[in-house]
């Protein structure tokens, strides 16, 4: 099977999910920071909290938004919530991951086929890699926080 | 003349003939009644004139005998002869009424009694004619008319009254009669009007059996068929079927009434759709065959815009004319939709492939006709470049200007791979860098710039990358081969002969010139200057790598002129560029790239400066000509009108002034307009 190189709208796709949630959430906007790629040197990113959907169909891959405790924390601060328990930030990674979902079919398609979101816990190891191309990690900043989304991702020609 | 079958349709013949039936029957029942009501009136009259017979037989005896006995006193009797003649007449009258009813009865019995009245009758009718012959009748006629009238109109009102039960039997009989017609043909009729209800029923039952089956049919055949199908009509109107699956394959929903060339404009480019329009057209034209129009049809696989960049749908129309007969006029059309995405993919992945193997044959000729230490070299510089643009991208500190700088960091060190992947003609690591060019390009030039749109620039970066690992496999997979020969040559104690690594990077330069004045229709002799320097730096390396084919095009691209442009100048029709190399007196060494081209045109690159913006024009009318001239050493400055692949960037003489900044060498430039153009660079002594 041919996999074609990610593209920014590819990854723009995510970016913009999150920071849809945040704005949306919060009423204050999450901003990329940059972009890069992570190479076989990086350490994987895998904060505190992290919100992961795997994609199968014509694709093949992940992709994950790891935020630290203290952010998700401030997060639900702001939404007026008094539990901060693990529960509740998983929970958070957990809606990302679903609205990253959401974006991600209306953006790649029917073919794209995304196993239910899930949120996981740094305790977790993150799963294998399935794809095999280059991931790309965008970090994203939120008030004094940062988090990353990670676009580990093949997409068929 | 058309037959009643072939007037009535099938459907409806029973019925109409069934109607038809009952209103005969029922015409016939009325007739029937009309008839046998005349009979009983006529029944009547005839109980009626016998009653009659009694009454005027009465009425005669009491006048005789009035008449006698006024006679007999001697008293006038006119009064009573008048009676008798009223009486006479009266009966007579009566009687042929009762005969002529008992002969149109034809009844035995009936005829019989009237004919005894009649032969009663008769003597009492010539007495009373002989009581009225004079005005005094003698006495013995009057006593015999008294006697006979007393004898018969006993016997007259017993024949009457018979004749009257006769009558009234047959009334009776008659009227049963009726009464068995009467319910026989409304029998009929109501049998009649059952069939007729019972039939437009089993009819009606049937047709909505057939209906809702063909119904239930057409909907099975819309919810199972894989082809969105639907209908419009001349003008472009949705009817109100669908498959199902039409909600799958179009993007838009189509409601029953829209408009679906409305519709279908705002999913294709106006030239499609203009085609689109023009092919229903024909497809309307009664005198076009639809055969002949196959291949004209635009829809047949079109790729849809779709909103946010998801991936390319394709889909394919066909239309069929629909006439509602065979003889009538095209009505409408069927119009079947089918995503042929799938199929598209599958198409271009196919030619992918086939692309994939050719540029990787090429790829592989490119690579064995090249040393294998320069492509490692390239290969390994590059991925050092990328790496450090990456680690750059990661650590960028998040504000614009570090943003910009990054970029243009990064068109820096493109430019100079791509450059080299042109002196090394790696066509498809030089394309991508050019593509990529283009975005970055594209973002020097936005007024500010966010942390969003750093990631174009890293699928740039990672786009590249794969370029160069597939070059990498390409030689991974020729070491692979060779490594046993390597092997054996290295038992054997054979020694590779040392390249001159110098030579070999002035010949691909010398290859590179040639190429890009081949694409630019231009012509070019090289000179090479490289007499015996020894040993060379690899800073000096470095530069001849990446710097030189930078200075190469440059000479090309912007200092040799066209052909017809040297002609008019007075020119060789053939460019001149020397490149030589060459150790100075206190031991440094000395690069320099020659053009006797057109030299620089301070004031056109002054106009350049305040027309893209480069500095505001009060600014570049004060700089001097030398500061003028030292900006062509900054990033985005070009004399070129547009972007190609050689020329535009900018960035080739960037490239040059950071590697000189980078290995220490002095840059110097000199140039005299419609002249010549030198760049040098000096090394000092190490």
């Amino acid at each position: 099977m041919n996999f074609r190189a990610l593209n920014h709208e590819d990854i723009e796709v995510f970016s913009e999910a999150i920071s849809a949630f945040f704005l949306n959430m919060t009423h204050e906007s999450a901003v990329v920071r940059t972009a890069y790629l992570l190479d076989g040197s990086s350490a994987p990113l895998w904060s505190d909290f992290n919100g992961v959907i795997d994609v199968s169909g014509g694709f093949r891959g992940s992709i994950t938004f790891s935020a630290p405790h203290g952010m998700l924390s401030q997060v639900l601060q702001a939404i007026g919530e008094r539990e901060h328990s693990v529960d509740r930030c998983l929970d958070v990674v957990g809606e990302i991951a679903n609205m990253m979902s959401g974006r991600a079919r209306r953006h790649f398609g029917e073919e794209l086929a995304i196993s239910p979101p899930s949120a996981r816990l740094r305790t977790l190891p993150p799963s294998v890699p399935r794809a095999t191309g280059v991931p790309f990690a965008i970090p994203l900043r939120w008030r004094a926080h940062e988090a990353n989304l990670v676009v580990h991702l093949d997409i068929r020609r | 003349m058309p037959s009643l079958q072939s007037f009535l349709p099938g459907k409806y013949r029973v019925l109409v003939i069934a109607v038809a039936a009952f209103f005969f029957v029922s015409v016939g029942v009325y007739t029937l009644n009309y008839v046998l009501l005349q009979n009983v009136e006529r029944d009547a009259r005839g109980i009626n004139a016998g009653g009659k017979l009694r009454g005027y037989s009465q009425q005669l005896a009491k006048a005789v005998l009035t008449l006698s006995h006024e006679s007999a006193a001697g008293d006038p009797i006119q009064t009573s002869q008048a009676q008798i003649s009223e009486a006479y007449l009266a009966f007579d009258l009566a009687l042929a009424e009762v005969q002529a009813f008992a002969a149109e009865s034809q009844d035995g019995p009936a005829l019989e009694l009237a004919n005894k009245l009649d032969r009663q009758w008769q003597p009492l009718r010539d007495a009373a004619i002989m009581l009225l012959a004079s005005a005094t009748p003698e006495q013995a006629a009057v006593e015999a008319a008294a006697t006979l009238s007393n004898t018969r109109n006993v016997r007259l009102l017993q024949l009457a009254d018979d004749l009257t039960r006769e009558q009234e039997r047959l009334a009776a009989d008659r009227a049963r009669s009726m009464r068995v017609l009467q319910s026989g043909a409304i029998t009929v009729a109501l049998l009649m009007f059952a069939f007729v209800v019972v039939h437009v029923a089993r009819r009606l039952s049937r047709s909505d059996r057939e209906a809702e089956q063909a119904r239930r049919e057409t909907t099975d055949i819309l919810r199972t068929v894989r082809e969105g199908l639907f209908l419009i009509d001349r003008n472009g109107t949705i009817g109100t079927q669908r498959s199902e699956h039409l909600a799958r394959v179009f993007p838009h929903p189509l409601a029953p009434g829209d408009n679906f060339l409305v519709t279908l404009a705002a999913l294709v480019t106006p030239e499609t759709m203009d085609s689109a329009r023009q092919y229903i057209g024909l497809l309307l034209n009664e005198r076009v065959k639809p055969a002949l129009l196959a291949d004209l049809n635009p829809l047949q696989r079109v790729q849809l815009g779709q909103a946010g960049g998801s991936r390319a749908k394709y889909l394919s129309f066909t239309f069929q004319p629909v006439r509602d007969g065979a003889r009538s006029g095209i009505t409408g059309m069927l119009v079947a939709v089918a995503d042929v995405s799938q199929e598209v993919r599958l198409e271009r992945e196919l030619a992918d492939a086939e692309e994939r193997a050719r540029s990787e044959v090429a790829l592989l000729l490119d690579v064995l006709d090249k040393d294998p230490a320069d492509v490692r070299r390239f290969l390994d510089d590059a991925r050092a470049k990328l790496d450090g643009l990456n680690a750059a991208l990661r650590d960028v500190t998040p504000d614009a200007r570090a943003y910009l700088t990054t970029v243009t960091k990064v068109f820096r060190e493109v430019h100079s791979i791509k450059g080299e992947a042109a002196a090394l003609a790696i066509g498809a690591v030089a394309a991508q860098a050019h593509r990529f060019e283009d975005e970055l390009g594209a973002l020097r030039h936005r007024r500010t710039l966010t942390g969003d749109d750093l990631i174009p620039v890293a699928t740039g970066i990672g786009h590249l990358m794969q370029e160069l690992a597939k070059i990498d496999a390409v030689i991974s997979r020729l070491a692979a081969f060779a490594q046993p020969a390597a092997d054996a040559r290295a038992q054997a104690g054979a020694t590779h002969p040392g390249d001159d690594a110098v030579l070999q990077t002035m010949q691909r330069i010398q290859r590179l010139a040639l190429a890009v004045a081949s694409d630019l229709d231009k012509k070019v002799r090289i000179e090479t200057s490289l007499p015996q320097v020894g040993a060379i730096p690899e800073a000096v390396h470095r530069l001849l790598r990446e710097g030189l084919p930078q200075l190469v095009r440059n000479a090309v691209v912007h200092g040799i002129e066209a052909v017809a442009e040297r002609r008019d100048a007075g020119k060789q029709e053939e460019g001149r560029l020397r490149i030589e190399l060459a150790r100075s007196a206190d031991g440094g060494l000395e690069l320099s790239v020659t053009d006797d081209g057109r030299g620089i045109d301070v004031h056109a690159l002054r106009r350049r400066l305040t027309e893209d913006g480069h500095r505001p024009a009060a600014e570049v009318a004060a700089m001097s000509d030398r500061d003028v001239v030292a900006t062509l050493f900054a990033p985005g400055v070009s004399t070129a009108a547009s972007v190609s692949e050689h020329a535009g960037r900018g960035m080739g003489l960037d490239v040059v002034g950071a590697l000189a900044r980078e290995t220490g060498a002095r840059l110097r430039l000199a140039s005299t307009p419609r002249a010549y153009t030198r760049f040098t660079l000096q090394w000092s002594p190490a």
